[in-house]
């Protein structure tokens, strides 16, 4: 499989998958920024807790962003196969579980570079929040940040197997990007409902589920105040043995595919 | 001497299955086989022209061979290596691979990467079968696309497509090239084109070449040998030599008393044939023939007519298919 990535890396030459990834950074960076610069010299709910505000906003940029990004990544990456009718060609010289594994390698490390940058971009907005508001610095919170970079990682390659194993099945794509669209909409509109139970159902959700930030709005005052919320071990667990689950799903479909 | 054969199959099945009101076929209720227990085999160093009406079953075998479909029965061997017994692989897939990778194919419809251009395809393919990128220049050459080469692979006719497919199944000189219909798409000149070179591939780069089409005339034009495939069995399998053997000239004859004269020419050693009141029996030498029609006449048969038919290629296919062959 070593010897089919930095193939694969030819083969998406003018495709622009890295492009998506960093309009989607891009655009939460500026969002983030405006939101900072539009804060008033009176906003003091924010200071202290700059870091808990912008995880909770990133996870709902994720929820938002993220799955169209990765439905539309997929798509780029497996449509090639599908269009001139590569897949034929390449199931003559490689192997299936190779040329499944390699594009999965390939979106993982677009996910892996998008959540370390994600991360980073982190304390740089809060620099910024501090300088705009001259509030003092606060203290990384190194935990809370690692949990956001392992749960955006996680989530996002859960969703990234899903509209691989699509996309490989699917001639015109316009079922895998429906399904990131539609998946982005309803994983935005679970996060409005904290404790119902069908937040769970949908992995889109989960940018929501992993958060480790929780708000607490009095409106009499207009006062927001973030306070942290435990990791949810059990639920992380049980998400990546749905990971697994279908991973193995749509590994055996493809290898079972006749072409 | 026993012929080395590059590819053999036997009782290659491969059986789908079906909504049960849609086919009750010989393969039973709820199943239907698109190709029967076919036997190939493909002599080394020979064009294969596998010949079949639309929907006989020649994508399928091919597909099979080449592993890209499980059969569902029989045995597969290529370049003399084992692929699968009774439907199964018989080695890993790396070893099944390294088979393949001697193998060049272009099947239903060229593979290309339709972003990038042809060179670059050919660029990817050349790592794909660690070939070196020096030989890219070669099959431009060979199926003449130096021009086009450096535009992109979606832009291409189909034409194109076709050429550029060829062009990455003969990177690497595999042993063994498969093309399934490969003159769909060209203009006549490339037609004509295609067929020399595939006909010198054998001789000039050592390859045994399996073709597949369902038009007759085109096999008639590049191939030694020919198998015949309708309703997924293979009909017919040999040499195109003997195909045209079964177009040998006969003697037709009408009389006015056609099984007296059947007794006639039967006594006379004559294999005859009738069919709609006409008789008919293998071409003879002029004195023969004048011989035999004293004898019917000595006999007190009236010989009405007496004229000389050849059976056409298509005929053949015609009786072997029962289908109307597109020429």
């Amino acid at each position: 499989m070593s010897r089919l990535l930095p193939i694969e890396l030819r083969k998406i030459r003018r495709r622009y998958v890295w492009l998506l990834f960093l309009a989607a950074l891009l655009v939460i960076f500026f969002w983030d920024l405006w939101a900072i610069l539009r804060m008033k010299p009176e906003s003091k709910w924010v200071l202290g807790q700059e870091y808990e505000y912008l995880l909770l906003d990133m996870a709902l940029q994720n929820a938002i962003f993220l799955p169209i990004v990765i439905a539309a990544a997929a798509s780029r990456l497996c449509d090639i196969e599908l269009k001139g009718s590569a897949l034929k060609m390449l199931c003559t010289l490689e192997k299936r579980i190779d040329i499944y594994h390699t594009k999965l390698v390939l979106g993982a490390l677009y996910l892996l570079a998008y959540s370390l940058l994600q991360t980073a971009m982190l304390p740089l907005l809060v620099r910024v929040i501090q300088a705009h508001l001259q509030a003092p610095p606060q203290k990384m919170p190194s935990a809370q940040l690692a949990l956001f970079f392992l749960s955006t990682c996680t989530v996002s390659m859960v969703l990234f197997i899903i509209q691989q194993t699509i996309s490989l099945f699917s001639v015109t794509q316009i079922v895998p990007l429906f399904v990131g669209v539609g998946g982005s909409l309803l994983g935005l509109f679970s996060g409005f409902f904290p404790n119902a139970p069908f937040r769970y159902l949908l992995p889109q959700g989960y940018y929501w589920v992993f958060c480790t930030v929780n708000i607490y709005y009095i409106p009499e005052t207009r006062d927001v105040t973030y306070y942290p919320i435990p990791f949810p071990t059990a639920v992380f667990a049980g998400f990546c043995a749905f990971g697994v689950l279908a991973y193995i799903i749509g590994r055996r479909l493809f290898m079972g595919r006749e072409i | 001497m026993e012929r080395n054969y590059v590819i053999q199959t036997r009782n290659l099945t491969k059986e789908y299955a079906v909504k049960k009101k849609a086919a009750e076929t010989e393969a039973g209720a709820g199943t239907s086989r698109v190709v029967n227990r076919v036997d190939l085999a493909v002599p080394e160093g020979a064009v294969y022209g596998f010949l079949g009406p639309n929907g006989a079953g020649k994508s399928t075998t091919m597909k099979m061979l080449l592993g890209l479909i499980k059969p569902t029965d029989g045995d597969i061997t290529i370049l003399g290596t084992p692929l699968t017994s009774s439907g199964r692989s018989t080695m890993h897939e790396r070893d099944r691979l390294d088979i393949l990778r001697q193998t060049g194919s272009l099947i239903e419809s060229p593979s290309y990467y339709a972003h990038l251009t042809g060179r670059e395809n050919l660029q990817i393919l050349c790592r794909l079968k660690n070939v070196p990128e020096s030989e890219i220049d070669e099959v431009l050459a060979l199926v003449r696309m130096e021009r086009q080469q450096n535009k992109k692979a979606g832009k291409y006719s189909l034409g194109m497509k076709q050429r550029l497919g060829l062009a990455g199944a003969l990177l690497g000189s595999p042993k063994l090239l498969l093309l399934d219909e490969p003159t769909n798409g060209l203009d006549p000149a490339g037609i004509q084109e295609m067929r020399d070179l595939i006909r010198t591939l054998p001789q000039n780069r050592h390859m045994t070449v399996m073709v597949s089409s369902h038009l007759l005339s085109e096999i008639d034009q590049m191939v030694d040998y020919v198998g015949v495939i309708n309703k997924g069995q293979l009909i017919y399998q040999d040499s195109l030599l003997r195909l045209h053997e079964h177009s040998r000239k006969e003697l037709c004859l009408r009389t006015d008393n056609n099984n007296r004269a059947v007794c006639v020419l039967q006594e006379n050693g004559v294999p005859v044939q009738i069919e709609q009141d006409i008789l008919s029996f293998p071409e003879t030498k002029d004195e023969r023939t004048v011989f035999l029609i004293s004898a019917l006449v000595r006999e007190g048969v009236g010989v009405l007519r007496l004229w000389e038919r050849q059976k056409s290629l298509e005929d053949i296919f015609l009786d072997l298919t029962g289908k109307q062959v597109s020429l």
